[in-house]
């Protein structure tokens, strides 16, 4: 890619000369304008008491009094700048302590006339200081009597702030513009240029799979788009910089301060941003026959990834839960946001996740195009896909890409309609949550695509012991994770809002909701419907292509970035680990359900006061929450898991030993 | 070397019917034979071939390249296989020795390995003198030796070759079917598509006719004179299109 001239231009060429011959451009037309007016005098006529106007406004600098026949003519036809008009008799008038009329005749649509109308005001309102002065001491008042309010006006923003507010207007979009910009003509080039050129078919003749090769085209595309991005953001960093100091004394002052940290964070954001951009644009440009029709699909898709950043420029448009969603607007947020201001933990969670989430559900869309061979060898017009459930081969269990569209299709569903009915009421909320946006999707795709339901799912009973050594290692984890929370704690205090939310949840007096109803709410519903989701779905998918513990553990980190929140991801991380694990070992989705339920079972009956009589007292008086368990109790906790753990592995590889000798009675035990 | 098994491909499209391109083909070439498809635009060749290529995955039916079973391992079938469509070029930004670097690598081949080969296919091919130019600036016959270098960089034994020589002109056609005549010389196994019926007359030790996706006949070009009285393969191919197709499959060399 690196000898294609438009590729390089793309990449390199505009962002190093761009932003410094724009701005250079720009700020010199607009020093060289503003000098000329400035410096250049306005022509005046005057008007009715000529003599006394002459006599104050003579001495004004960059004031020319031209004599006049007709001043009004002269100023229509712009031989004077203004008129000053004042009456014959204001002279008497001031003498006589009145007032005298004053009129300055202007053209409000020329500059110039406007800079002289504003000089003459100015000359005319120093004359009326100096007669109201007079009059005011003849009277034998003090000045100060009669200016009761001295108001003036002053921009409190630091410099900083105003530098940082044009750049986040800025930034983004020029930020979006140019991802998309790097990754179009390697997109376009290394899809339908393909196509064109017909060395698709070859590519797929060699001995690679057609994952490697997308993986290969897409990290193509990714790194140009990337590198474009950074190629821009640090000429125009560079260009503010250098550029600024010099209307510092014109505009009244702007500054940029980037921390590092700030720095770090966009060039963070700009990752997904630029691996959401490209993997979306590879998609659609993959459906195109050759490069004229590529650029035809893909021109509209530029509109669309630009407008959200330009909306999110207008000013009140901040970063809050409704927005910290939305795709590409919600970067294009937070680095305006973070140009004035910090931003909260969660907030830039929310817009890390999210983003995230929208590059891997455009990456698993570009990979599962590409391997269909209807599109990416279809010489057919329009979109040659037909996605008819007759026409899907069966499968066993779901592919790994199809598991992380069905969790990136919940997570967006929690985004949307899960934080908007949880917010309307929260039990209803979290019950239609589960049932209607986690689990029904989940199984109604699983159920389209052909997949064997018993067999992704898991959906056997465990043996007794398997169940029972599951649930002798949850008694010990609920013990430590107890702990681990208040470490956590600790380390990292839950912002108050957060937690008078999770205390909320439980207040059953003021709910009105028993604990029969939470326990169904709160732990029954999530057991079923995110183990079929994370332990059922994604598990079986992932472990198609690695090796079971690797799987175990990427679903306990998307199980952990589920719940939405950075400050209980660790936690949920380390749950969803051990679940994972017991339902590979257990062989059964069941476990997984009952270990689930008991974890949850047991905050609910803890924060309820259902709990037996020696502990609740224990629990009540706050020991636990501020110094965490005894610490006896965590090594035995920590020993029985670790037991627990051992046991399960012992286990394991006994089976593993007996199937080997005899595969025929493994299988009907699995 | 090759054996295909009852191949049939369907395709689905969107709002149109399923249209059937190949249905139910039986073929078998062995080392250091030639079997050429002869059909007319659209009659499945392509399809086919690319079947055997592992291009496409067959709708039903199994196919087996060098004793490997083409839909269970893709990858390990390629290997085995050189394939060359008509309509392929070149990465036009890359010069020969790069592009041949390249796709030696997808072959899994080693730096060294590919610097060896690339020297012999340019001393056999007569590249020397544009290896180290841009493809975009070669002419037709330099970027069809190109062409041929890569499909045969990793010594397949198996060669796939869609209609070849298609809008080539006299002396780059040439240089392909010298090419094709000589990895049969050295026991290759061969099966090409080409719709031009004095190039198979020439090269093929057998030739399948194929019409609407079905195989009508394979055989030597001799016995298939003899079958359909004719002295040429038009006056075959149009006899034979013509004849009931289960006569067709109850030929001789349908394995």
């Amino acid at each position: 890619m690196l000898r294609d001239r438009r590729t390089l231009i793309a990449m390199v060429a505009v962002p190093v000369l761009l932003y410094p011959v724009l701005f250079l451009v720009f700020s010199q037309v607009m020093i060289i304008q503003h000098e000329r007016i400035e410096r250049a005098p306005s022509k005046i006529a005057l008007e009715g008491d000529e003599g006394l106007l002459r006599s104050w406004l003579e001495a004004v600098p960059r004031l020319e009094i031209e004599p006049s026949a007709d001043p009004e003519e002269d100023l229509l036809r712009g031989r004077v700048h203004a008129v000053v008009r004042m009456e014959e008799t204001a002279g008497a008038a001031l003498e006589a302590g009145q007032t005298a009329g004053v009129t300055i005749l202007y053209d409000a649509m020329e500059q110039a006339s406007t800079q002289a109308a504003t000089r003459i005001q100015e000359a005319l309102d120093d004359k009326h200081e100096e007669f109201l002065e007079t009059r005011v001491r003849e009277a034998g008042l003090d000045p100060a009597y009669v200016r009761p309010l001295d108001i003036e006006q002053e921009n409190a923003a630091p410099a900083a702030k105003t530098g940082g507010a044009i750049l986040g207007m800025v930034l983004p979009v020029i930020m979006v513009l140019m991802l998309g910009v790097g990754a179009f003509y390697p997109a376009v080039d290394l899809t339908a240029g393909e196509k064109e050129r017909g060395t698709f078919e070859t590519l797929l003749s060699t001995p690679t799979s057609k994952l490697e090769i997308v993986a290969g085209k897409f990290l193509t595309v990714f790194c140009i788009s990337l590198l474009t991005g950074l190629m821009n953001l640090a000429s125009m960093l560079a260009t503010f910089w250098i550029q600024i100091g010099q209307l510092d004394e014109e505009l009244g002052g702007a500054e940029i301060h980037l921390s590092p940290v700030t720095g770090l964070i966009i060039l963070a954001a700009l990752i997904p941003l630029a691996f959401f951009i490209s993997a979306l644009m590879m998609s659609v440009a993959v459906f195109a026959r050759s490069f004229r029709e590529a650029q035809n699909f893909v021109t509209p898709f530029f509109v669309l990834i630009t407008l959200p950043p330009a909306l999110v420029a207008l000013p009140g448009v901040t970063l809050s839960p409704g927005t910290q969603f939305l795709p590409i607007a919600n970067v294009a947020l937070l680095f305006k946001t973070l140009m004035t201001e910090p931003v909260a933990g969660d907030a830039m969670f929310a817009v890390f996740f999210s983003t995230g989430v929208y590059a891997l559900l455009s990456l698993v869309l570009a990979a599962w195009i590409f391997q269909r061979e209807d599109v990416v060898l279809s010489q057919q017009r329009g979109i040659p896909l037909t996605l008819r459930r007759a026409n899907l081969t069966p499968e066993p269990t779901p592919t790994p890409g199809f598991a992380l569209f069905l969790y990136g299709l919940a997570v967006l569903l929690l985004f949307y309609a899960g934080t908007y009915v949880q917010a309307r009421n929260v039990f209803t909320g979290i019950l239609i949550t589960q049932w209607v946006l986690i689990l029904l999707p989940v199984a109604f795709f699983l159920w389209y695509v052909r997949v064997d339901l018993k067999q992704a799912l898991l959906l056997h009973l465990p043996r007794p012991g398997d169940l029972g050594v599951s649930l002798l290692i949850t008694a010990a984890w609920i013990l430590i994770i107890i702990q681990i929370g208040v470490w956590h704690e600790q380390l990292f205090p839950i912002p108050e809002e957060l937690g008078q939310y999770m205390r909320s949840l439980f207040l059953i007096e003021e709910t009105g909701v028993g604990v029969w109803a939470l326990l169904f709410i709160i732990a029954l519903s999530p057991a079923i419907c995110e183990e079929v989701l994370h332990r059922g779905a994604l598990l079986s998918g992932l472990r198609r292509v690695m090796p079971a513990w690797t799987a175990v553990i990427i679903t306990g980190i998307l199980f952990g970035l589920f719940h939405l929140s950075i400050h209980r991801l660790l936690l949920t991380t380390l749950s969803g680990i051990l679940l994972g694990y017991l339902v590979w070992r257990n062989r059964s989705l069941i476990t997984g359900v009952v270990v689930h339920f008991c974890i949850n079972a047991a905050a609910v009956l803890a924060m309820t006061g259902h709990l037996p009589a020696f502990l609740r007292a224990y629990v009540e008086d706050g020991h636990i929450e501020e110094h965490g368990l005894p610490w006896p109790v965590f090594a035995l906790a920590v020993a029985v898991f670790a037991a627990g753990l051992a046991l399960m592995e012992w286990r394991a590889r006994r089976d593993a030993g007996v199937s080997s000798q005899s595969p025929e009675t493994s299988q009907t035990e699995a | 070397m090759i054996e295909a098994h009852r191949l049939s491909k369907t395709f689905y499209a969107p709002r149109s019917a399923p249209i059937e391109a190949v249905r139910e083909v039986s073929l078998s070439v062995e080392a250091g034979e030639i079997l050429g498809l002869l059909g007319p635009n659209g009659a499945g060749k392509t399809t086919l071939l690319r079947m055997l290529a592992t291009i496409l995955t067959p709708t039903s039916g199994s196919c087996r390249v060098c004793a490997v079973p083409v839909s269970e391992s893709p990858q390990a079938a390629r290997a085995k296989i050189g394939f060359l469509s008509g309509n392929t070029r070149l990465y036009g930004r890359l010069t020969p020795r790069e592009l041949l670097r390249y796709f030696g690598r997808l072959y899994g081949m080693d730096r060294d390995t590919i610097a060896d080969r690339t020297e012999a296919l340019s001393a056999m091919l007569g590249m020397g003198e544009f290896l180290d130019r841009r493809c975009d600036t070669l002419s037709t016959g330099q970027t069809q030796r190109v062409s041929i270098a890569r499909v045969i960089l990793h010594d397949p034994p198996v060669l796939i070759l869609d209609e070849p020589t298609l809008g080539l002109d006299i002396m780059s056609s040439r240089t392909i079917l010298d090419f094709i005549r000589e990895a049969r010389g050295r026991e290759h196994a061969i099966i090409f598509s080409t719709h031009y019926m004095t190039e198979a007359e020439l090269l093929c030790d057998r030739i399948g006719l194929i019409h609407e996706g079905r195989i009508h006949a394979m055989d030597t070009p001799a016995n298939l004179y003899a079958r359909t009285h004719t002295d040429n393969l038009q006056d075959a191919f149009l006899a034979m299109i013509g004849a009931e197709p289960a006569t067709a499959e109850a030929g001789p060399d349908v394995s």
